[in-house]
Order: structure tokens, then C-alpha cells, then sequence
């Protein structure tokens, strides 16, 4: 192995236009993958307060068709009773605001400001895992009573009330005095369902969050038992849209249904439309055509560096194929040292890619999301199976770029390769 | 001489074709690159026919009755006296020349209230327009100084507005044409109880300057009464600054009615900035990298070749070769790949187009020629392949041809 | 049965256009233990019939056996682990490996063999260059080395895998005659000393001579 290495390094040295095409190409290659790759799985990998997202889902929005016409939007807490209240396989849920909202807030230090505020029941704090730093969280019953009380974050504790007193003390949440009884640590404003920065208790009575019998404001997060399959969960509320299909069927009324109550992949690939199935599988088949340009481009060119760095060794082979070594073994040797080249390159991509991606929210933000605590913490993004994917993703790469001119070489006959020039 | 250039590269064949197919992958996904970015630059160059200038838009909302805050009304009093008596003080204010009402009545805002139109002549064949309905007072109006697309002013329009009559505008990616609705009578939906009339064509409002409009814009009149989802304040020009700071927290309320989030409409245009911005440079850094890829791959396979054709190269010299025609030659090579594969990707390319394939869903051709993209691609792909052969290139001129042979 | 049994060996190749008979109908055996050389003129098929010995290249028709195996049918993986025990090659242009030291150039062969450790294997190469005497030069790189260094690693190279028959195209080919004469004595030693059957092919009358048999070669037959 260590002669291999030194060869390798070798044979790199003395074709420096070569191996720099190689290794340049793998490296961009891996890179860019990799920022996708993590991009992508920002989404779907769970952090706090979001650690339950492999089992998360959450049941937004109800689609009708009427005679001539339809009509979508989200619901009321009564419709969202009526579908996702009791499910089985259930282990929590919360009914709540399913988008932050701008909120004026200002408090004892003057400043007047915008925060983003989500409104849900006490069954929040069991859904999502935010660290308590100081009070508590409210009740149910403080929840039911529309109390105002407010939980807020670090950061707005301290910019409202600076070195004050935080839990007792008020503030005005738009125009209106709230109590503070719970500080939480600060996180990600990228978890799109369990984050906040005040947090406003509401209940089946909250006026503000209902438009109609069926529309409003709430949306529903649920964890499934574990080993409960998503279906299971979706199975039960198709039959509750069944229910309120034969219910409604004399208004002239039918519902649409759209793989509610959506999971982590779904919310993850975008829940913009009410009137639409979040299309994971488009967004799985664009990232594939994604990766596979971005692999498939460069591994041409690799495969031609690799075809002109054997043909340089070409002699090297016969050599070796008439002291005993086997056309499989030459094949598998060029395979082998150029995986070790595409490490090289991949593991200068993967890291390049973490110390981008790391360092630059810019890839983040959107208009929801803007501002503080748009950097996904590191955990959501790097994990054991990031590297594993670059390292799988070198390998594929090696072998589309390798077989050619290994399969060449191995072929060649020995003595026109020991006179080649 | 050409014959010979041709029989040559046929003898590389292999390392011909791989480059080809390369150029001719990176040739289709570049041009899907060139003309989206094409696209956004085009729609953010198109005229507006309104302003969004020296704006300013706050929510507007209500405390509900129960809050500990809210202020009881008696018989002459309601939310919309709350409402009409906050913006008349705001109009009465120092640097504020207009106070409007709205109802996604301005760009920047990505709702989409969708409704369609149809002529009351309307047979099962005719197409029905549809659009984006904006709500505005007459001053909303006044503020974005809306214009005709034939020349009518903002006064004309509000004017015909005023009489219950609609204004439409074209849009992208419709099959309907604008002409057959203008001075028309028309329906929404399938409701034929009321009918208006479309009395101008105005300007799209789109929902951003980088997005198109899909459908049309519908703008309708909203009545003194009507409450609306946000105010639209237009200050005097360049007052902006001294109007934010005049705006207390005391001036925003009014009763249980209260403005929220108060903004420039420019701090909006920014944050929708940030994520078109992302876009641009995603797709940039994307073809940058496919760029580089072609780079690569002449420069690698032209050094290679150039090693390998060392004793030729010098024989070549010995016989009287200049190093311009050395260098002429590795071009003409060079291209000759270039164009063929350019030739092969434009089919592909007009294929796309003509099946409706990824290209329709970004850029709406009938108003952007795929042709744009297509020299823009050969440009970029031209300069690519001419640095990737003048490294090697020069080595190869620089080759001692005495040297050379006297090594073979 | 001799070592090398050569029997009816025919060679041509074909291209699109034209045939070329390079081997017509050779018969040749050769004893355990003997030094033969192969002369002739440029083109008369001498190198052929060496790689066809070193099967490395496979006779349009006849059949070759050596070490008293019918080699004629065995497969690729069969052939690289019967040339890896019982042949060593040395080649007029030395066909080191430029990007490998000395030490990893003679270890070579041993590389391809199963059962011997890391070990074992070092100290194969460090006897076979001592006796060579070029155990100072161990960790040198070719391009280090002069033209007669590098034929005497690459005879190392040959005979660390101790095999029955040494095969030389040309080895002082590239040479000067002092050089030449060293690399001569060398082989001459190994055929000596370690019973090793040679087969050289040489265009050096005088080499040939000082060795036990010359067979002479003609547009591709043997003339004596």
C-alpha cells in the first residue's frame, strides 16, 4: 500500500497538468454535490427543536370542489378537531399556527420592534423540544383560558428587557400587555414548524385564528408512536375527509385530498399551495438530474485524464502482465489507485463543502426566515452520513470514470504494451 | 491539409468523442441556464407602467373585543370609522401626499387571488382569461401612478374604475389574447349575475420584478368603507426618513384600529431580492462549474495530445510550419468539435422547445427567442474551449524541434 | 522431455490489408540448463519466438510446452501465475518502472505471488541485490541510475522470483561493450551457479558464441 501511495504521488508529480485536471474536477465536483446534498438534508435531518422529524407530520389545509368553482385555504380549530383529533399511533400533537407571524412587540427597554410569533396549544411543548433556560411553559388550562402569557427566546428576553427581570415582567405584543412566564433557548428559525420567538398560548376559544366554521388559522403537529407508519396515520384521515364528504355532499361540497397530514419530506420540499400535494417526487427526480450532471460531465473528463495517464504507463502494464499479474488484477489496480486519487479530491470537496456551507447562512435565508438564526446548526447538517454519502458518491464516481480505460489496459496485449512508446 | 487535420482527429476518435458528448451535455444545460437568467433579466428590464417609489405599506388590524386593551364602541363608532379616521390623520401629516387602501394590491407580497374571465359571447371554444385581482382605493392608485398601456393616465383610469368597470393586463405563459377582452363585457367564472366591463389595458403587476405574471393583473376599485388587509402611504419624494420618524407608535393606532410592520416597500423588494439573488448565483455558480468542466477537458486532453504528438509537431516545423500555423491548427481541431456538437445540442435544444420539455416552465419563449441562449452558450463554450488549447498550445509552439527529433 | 518442447510453431499477423507470416513452422527444445542464444537479422521473428516462450504472445498454430505443461490452452489467469513462478524476462530497454524505487522494482514479481509476508519478501529483494551488487542503490530511483545499474536491477527483478527459465531480448543492447560484458557475466553466472536455463536473443556474435548453443533464425524459420 505504501508503494502505491508513493507511486500514486509520483505519477501525480510528473503530470502536473493532469493530476490537476483530476483532482480540480473531482474536488468541484464532490463540493458542489455535497452543498446540495446538504442543502437538501437541512430539511429532513432532525435538530432541536425539531428532533422528533422522523416522525413528525403535520395536517395543514383543506382543498374543496364546489359545482362550478373551489376553494382552499387553511383551517379552523373545529375542522382541525374533526380530522386529526384522537388518530391512533399517535404519541402528541398541538394545534397551532403553522407560519410565524410579524408581531410589534416592545418592552421595558423602549425599543419597538418586529418578532416572529406563532400562536399553538400546551401540547407544543411535548411535540417540539425547546430548552426551558427560566419560568415554565403554560398549561393546558392557561392555553384553554387564552391567558396572556407569552414564552420567548433568550435573545428577545434580552431585547426587550435587557438586564431586567424577564419571567414576571410585560410587554406589548401587538398593543396588547402579555406576562412572560417562560424563557427558551435560542434556535433555528430554518425548523419551519417548531420555531418561535414568542410564543402565545391559544385554544378551541381563540377568535383570531378562526374565519369561518371551517376555515381559519390552525394547523395541527402530530408525532407518530414509534414504528407507526405514516400511511397508518393517513389511512385514518382519509376516512375522516370520507366522513365529511357524505356530510357535505348536499351543500354541493367535496373535499380534495392531498396526502394530509404531510411528513417531514413533504414540509421539507415545500407546503406553499393549500390547494397542492407537496411534489417530493418532482424534487427527488431534479436533485438526481442535479447529481447526475454534476458527477456524470466531470467523470468524462476524469476518464480521459485516466486514459492518458495509463497510456503514459501503458509499458508499466506489460511489465507487470509478464511477471504474473492477471488482466483482472490490473483492472482492479487502476480501479484501486484511482480511488484513491477520487478520495484525495472527494474528501477536499466534502470539506470544502462543510466549511461553505457552514459559513454561509446566505444559502438559507429565504423571506420567512430572513435575519437572525439563519445558519442551520452544524449538527443538521454534517453528520456520519454525509460522509459516507461523499464517500459512496467517490466511489460511483471512480468506477464510471475508471472502467473504460482500466478495462483498456487490462485488454491490451502484453508485448505491444512493453514496446509501446 | 484540412483533409488531413480531419483524418487525424478521426484516428483520436475516442478521445474525440468523449470530449463531444461532453460539449453537447454542458452545450443543452448551459443554454437552460443562459436563457432562465436571460429570462429574469429581460422581465426585470421590461417597462412597469407604475411606481413603487417613495411607498410605504403597514397591515392594518384590530383589537378584538375582549382584549384588555380594547376600547368599546358606542352607536356612531365601528372599526371602519376607526379605520377612515386613521387615514384621514395620516393623510393630514407633513411629507404624506397620498393614503390608500389595499387588498395584494402591491408587488412583493406572494399572494396569489386567481379568477377568471369570460367574454359574455364566450363559446365552449373560447379561451378565458385569467389573472391576479389587486384591490385599491382611487389613492392606492394614485400612489403607484398606474398607467394605461395605450396612454391613459391614472386619473382616466380611476375614472373608469369608478364607474365599476375592470382593468386588465397581458401576461406570460397564457393562451388567450388581451385584445378580446378590452371594451368587452364580462363574467367571472361561471357567474353570470354580474357583468362589468373591461374598459383599458394597464401594465402587469407582477409579484416581483423577477417574476412574470402567469396570468394578468385585474385591478378593482374598493370603496371608502371596505376594509383592507394593508395601508399604502406615498410620501413626497425624499421624505421617507423624516416620515418613519414622525410615525410613533401613538400615530400608528387609532381606536382598536392599528397599523402594523410599517415599511418602505423598498426593504420589501430586497428580501425578495435575497432569494431571486440566490437563484441567479445557484445557477451561475452551476454553469460556471460546467464551464470549467469544458476548460478542463481541453486543457487535459490537448496536453496530452500535444505530449504525444511531440516528434510530429517537430517534424512539422523541420518541414516549414510556422507556430501560428501549429496554433491554427490545435484551434481549427478545437472547433471543429465545438461547432459539431453545437449543431447536435441546438437540435436537442429545438426538441425541448418543441415538446415542451423543462424549458417551457422557466422562460416563455414567444417573448424570449431560445435563440438568446443559444449564442450566448456558444459564446461562452468558444471562449472555454480557446483557453483550454492555449496552454498547451504554447508549449507546443514552443517545441525545439531539433531537440525533438534528436530525442526520438 | 526438455524444458522448452517448441513444436510445428506457427505465427502470422493479419491486419486489413496484408498478412505477415512472422513464424513458419519452428520446432526448437531446449535442455534444463541451458544457455542458448537466438540470432538473426532485424525482423526475422526472434522477438516473436521469445514472447511466444514467454507466452506472452499466443502461435497462430503449434504448441508450446514448457516445464513439461502443455501451455497452449491455459487462460489468462492460468498463464500470469505460470510466467509469475517459472519465468523471468530482461529486456534490451531495462523497462524499469519509473515511478517505483529500486527496492519496489525487484519486489515486483513477489508481488503477484500469494504466501509470503511483507518480511519475506524484503529479504528476497536485499539477497538477490546484494548478489548483483546493488544493495547500496536500494532506495534509488531509476532515472538515478546509469544504463548497466539498470539492467542489473532488472535482472534482479527477474530472478527474484527464482524461476526455471530466464528469457533476454537483447540485454546489452543498449549497453556499452563494458557494461555488456559485466551483464554477460552476470547471466553467465546465474546459469552457472543456479542450473537457470537462458534463452537470449542477441545480435552480439561474440556473446552468442560464449554460449552453449546458437540457434539461427531466417524470415521466420530456423536455419541451424
Amino acid at each position: 500500500m505504501k508503494t502505491k501511495l508513493k507511486q500514486i504521488i509520483y505519477d501525480l508529480r510528473h503530470q502536473p497538468v493532469i493530476a490537476s485536471v483530476t483532482i480540480f474536477s473531482t474536488t468541484m465536483s464532490i463540493f458542489l454535490i455535497m452543498i446540495v446534498v446538504m442543502m437538501n438534508q437541512e430539511g429532513t435531518t432532525p435538530y432541536a427543536p425539531e428532533s422528533c422529524r422522523d416522525r413528525f407530520m403535520l395536517g395543514a389545509y383543506m382543498h374543496f370542489t364546489y359545482d362550478q368553482s373551489e376553494g382552499s385555504g387553511s383551517i379552523s380549530y373545529s375542522m382541525a378537531r374533526r380530522l386529526y383529533d384522537g388518530l391512533e399511533g399517535i404519541e402528541s400533537m398541538s394545534y397551532m399556527q403553522k407560519d410565524c407571524h410579524a408581531a410589534d412587540v416592545s418592552g421595558p427597554t423602549g425599543e419597538a420592534f418586529q418578532a416572529r410569533s406563532r400562536k399553538a396549544d400546551a401540547g407544543f411543548w411535548q411535540v417540539f423540544d425547546h430548552e426551558l433556560l427560566e419560568g415554565r411553559f403554560f398549561t393546558p388550562e392557561e392555553a384553554d383560558a387564552l391567558m396572556k402569557v407569552a414564552v420567548i427566546t433568550e435573545s428577545m428576553a434580552r431585547r426587550l428587557f435587557g438586564t431586567e427581570e424577564r419571567v414576571g415582567n410585560t410587554f406589548i405584543f401587538n398593543q396588547e400587555r402579555y406576562r412572560v412566564i417562560g424563557v427558551v433557548a435560542d434556535h433555528s428559525m430554518l425548523a419551519p414548524s417548531g420555531s418561535f420567538e414568542v410564543l402565545i398560548p391559544t385554544g378551541p376559544k381563540d377568535e383570531t385564528l378562526r374565519w369561518g366554521d371551517d376555515w381559519g388559522d390552525v394547523a395541527v403537529a402530530m408525532v407518530r408512536k414509534p414504528g407507526i407508519s405514516a400511511e397508518s396515520i393517513r389511512d385514518q384521515v382519509k376516512a375522516r375527509y370520507a366522513q365529511i364528504d357524505t356530510e357535505y355532499a348536499p351543500k354541493g361540497m367535496k373535499s380534495v385530498y392531498h396526502e394530509q397530514p404531510f411528513d417531514q419530506k413533504m414540509i421539507a420540499v415545500g407546503i406553499n399551495g393549500s390547494n397542492m400535494t407537496p411534489d417530493v417526487e418532482g424534487h427527488e427526480r431534479m436533485s438526481m438530474l442535479l447529481y447526475a450532471i454534476l458527477l456524470f460531465v466531470p467523470a468524462i473528463n476524469l476518464s480521459t485524464m485516466l486514459h492518458s495517464r495509463m497510456r503514459r504507463r501503458i509499458s508499466e502494464i506489460g511489465v507487470r502482465r509478464a511477471f504474473g499479474c492477471t488482466r483482472a488484477r490490473v483492472f482492479l489496480d487502476i480501479i484501486v489507485e484511482n480511488f484513491i486519487v477520487t478520495l484525495l479530491g472527494g474528501v477536499l470537496g466534502l470539506v470544502l463543502g462543510i466549511i461553505f456551507v457552514t459559513n454561509c447562512a446566505g444559502l438559507f435565508e429565504t423571506m420567512e426566515n430572513f435575519g437572525t438564526g439563519a445558519t442551520p446548526p452544524l449538527s443538521a447538517l454534517v453528520d456520519w452520513s454525509i460522509v459516507v454519502i461523499a464517500l459512496m458518491l467517490c466511489f460511483v464516481l471512480n468506477l464510471v470514470c475508471a472502467a473504460i480505460p482500466a478495462w483498456q489496459a487490462a485488454r491490451e496485449n502484453p508485448v505491444n504494451a512493453i514496446n509501446a512508446r | 491539409m484540412k483533409r488531413k487535420l480531419l483524418s487525424q482527429m478521426c484516428n483520436e476518435w475516442r478521445s474525440n468523442i468523449w470530449l463531444s458528448i461532453e460539449l453537447i451535455i454542458v452545450s443543452v444545460v448551459l443554454w437552460v441556464i443562459f436563457m432562465f437568467l436571460s429570462w429574469m433579466t429581460y422581465i426585470s428590464l421590461r417597462e412597469k407602467g407604475y411606481t413603487t417609489d417613495d411607498i410605504y405599506v403597514a397591515e392594518m388590524k384590530w383589537i378584538p373585543d375582549g382584549a384588555n386593551t380594547y376600547v368599546p364602541y358606542d352607536s356612531a363608532h365601528s372599526y371602519t370609522s376607526d379605520m377612515q379616521l386613521l387615514e384621514q390623520h395620516i393623510e393630514q401629516m407633513p411629507y404624506v401626499k397620498y393614503v390608500g387602501r389595499g387588498s395584494n394590491a402591491l408587488p412583493f407580497n406572494f399572494n396569489y387571488h386567481g379568477s377568471q374571465f369570460q367574454t359574455l359571447d364566450a363559446d365552449s371554444t373560447s379561451i378565458a382569461y385569467y389573472g391576479n385581482r389587486r384591490f385599491m382605493t382611487a389613492d392606492a392608485l394614485r400612489a403607484i401612478e398606474l398607467r394605461g398601456r395605450h396612454g391613459e393616465t391614472t386619473e382616466q383610469l380611476i375614472e373608469m374604475a369608478k364607474r365599476g368597470d375592470l382593468l386588465f393586463s397581458d401576461g406570460d405563459y397564457h393562451e388567450w389574447k388581451i385584445e378580446d377582452f378590452i371594451g368587452k363585457e364580462v363574467i367571472m367564472g361561471s357567474d353570470s349575475s354580474s357583468i362589468r366591463r373591461v374598459a383599458a389595458e394597464i401594465y402587469p403587476i407582477p409579484r416581483s420584478d423577477y417574476e412574470t405574471t402567469w396570468g394578468g393583473t385585474v385591478v378593482t376599485l374598493i370603496n371608502d368603507n371596505d376594509w383592507a388587509q394593508q395601508m399604502i402611504i406615498k410620501v413626497k419624494s425624499g421624505a421617507g426618513k423624516r416620515f418613519e420618524e414622525a410615525m410613533t407608535a401613538n400615530e400608528m393606532r387609532l381606536g382598536n384600529v392599528y397599523l402594523s410592520n410599517l415599511r418602505s416597500i423598498e426593504k420589501e423588494r430586497k428580501s425578495v431580492e435575497i432569494e431571486v439573488k440566490r437563484t441567479r448565483y445557484s445557477m451561475g455558480i452551476c454553469a460556471v462549474f460546467l464551464m470549467s468542466v469544458i476548460f478542463m477537458g481541453f486543457l487535459g486532453t490537448f496536453w496530452f495530445r500535444i505530449q504525444q504528438r511531440v516528434p510530429e509537431i517537430a517534424l512539422r516545423m523541420v518541414n516549414g510550419a510556422t507556430r501560428g500555423d501549429i496554433f491554427r491548427r490545435l484551434l481549427t481541431e478545437g472547433f471543429v468539435m465545438l461547432i459539431s456538437s453545437t449543431v447536435i445540442a441546438v437540435i436537442i435544444e429545438i426538441l425541448l422547445c418543441k415538446y415542451e420539455v423543462v424549458i417551457v416552465n422557466l422562460v416563455d419563449i414567444k417573448r424570449l427567442s431560445p435563440v438568446w441562449g443559444m449564442a450566448e452558450t456558444f459564446v461562452a463554450l468558444a471562449l472555454m474551449v480557446l483557453a483550454g488549447i492555449c496552454i498547451p498550445a504554447r508549449k507546443a509552439m514552443s517545441i525545439n524541434p531539433a531537440e525533438a527529433l534528436k530525442e526520438e | 522431455m526438455a524444458l522448452i518442447e517448441l513444436t510445428g510453431i506457427r505465427k502470422v499477423y493479419r491486419t486489413k490489408e496484408i498478412e505477415t507470416t512472422a513464424l513458419e513452422n519452428v520446432n526448437l527444445s531446449v535442455e534444463k540448463g541451458e544457455f542458448i542464444s537466438i540470432m538473426g537479422p532485424s525482423g526475422c521473428g526472434k522477438s516473436t519466438l521469445l514472447n511466444i516462450i514467454g507466452l506472452l504472445d499466443k502461435p497462430t498454430e503449434g504448441q508450446v510446452s514448457l516445464l513439461g505443461e502443455n501451455c497452449s490452452a491455459m487462460d489468462d489467469a492460468r498463464l500470469s501465475h505460470f510466467r509469475n513462478a517459472n519465468l523471468g524476462f530482461v529486456f534490451q530497454s531495462f523497462h524499469l518502472i519509473p515511478s517505483l524505487n529500486v527496492a519496489a522494482n525487484v519486489e515486483l514479481p513477489l508481488a503477484y505471488r500469494s504466501g509470503l509476508s511483507g518480511h519475506d519478501r524484503k529479504e528476497r529483494v536485499e539477497q538477490v541485490l546484494k548478489r548483483l551488487e546493488m544493495l547500496h542503490r536500494i532506495h534509488h530511483m531509476p532515472s538515478q541510475l546509469s544504463g548497466g545499474q539498470c539492467q542489473r536491477v532488472a535482472i534482479a527483478r527477474a530472478i527474484v522470483g527464482k524461476p526455471e527459465i530466464l528469457l533476454a531480448d537483447e540485454p546489452t543492447g543498449n549497453l556499452d561493450s563494458k557494461m555488456g560484458s559485466e551483464v554477460m557475466e552476470m547471466l553467465h553466472r546465474l546459469n552457472r551457479e543456479d542450473g537457470m536455463t537462458i534463452v537470449m536473443v542477441t545480435h552480439n556474435e561474440a556473446q552468442a558464441r560464449e554460449t552453449d548453443r546458437i540457434v539461427r533464425f531466417f524470415d521466420g524459420r530456423i536455419i541451424s
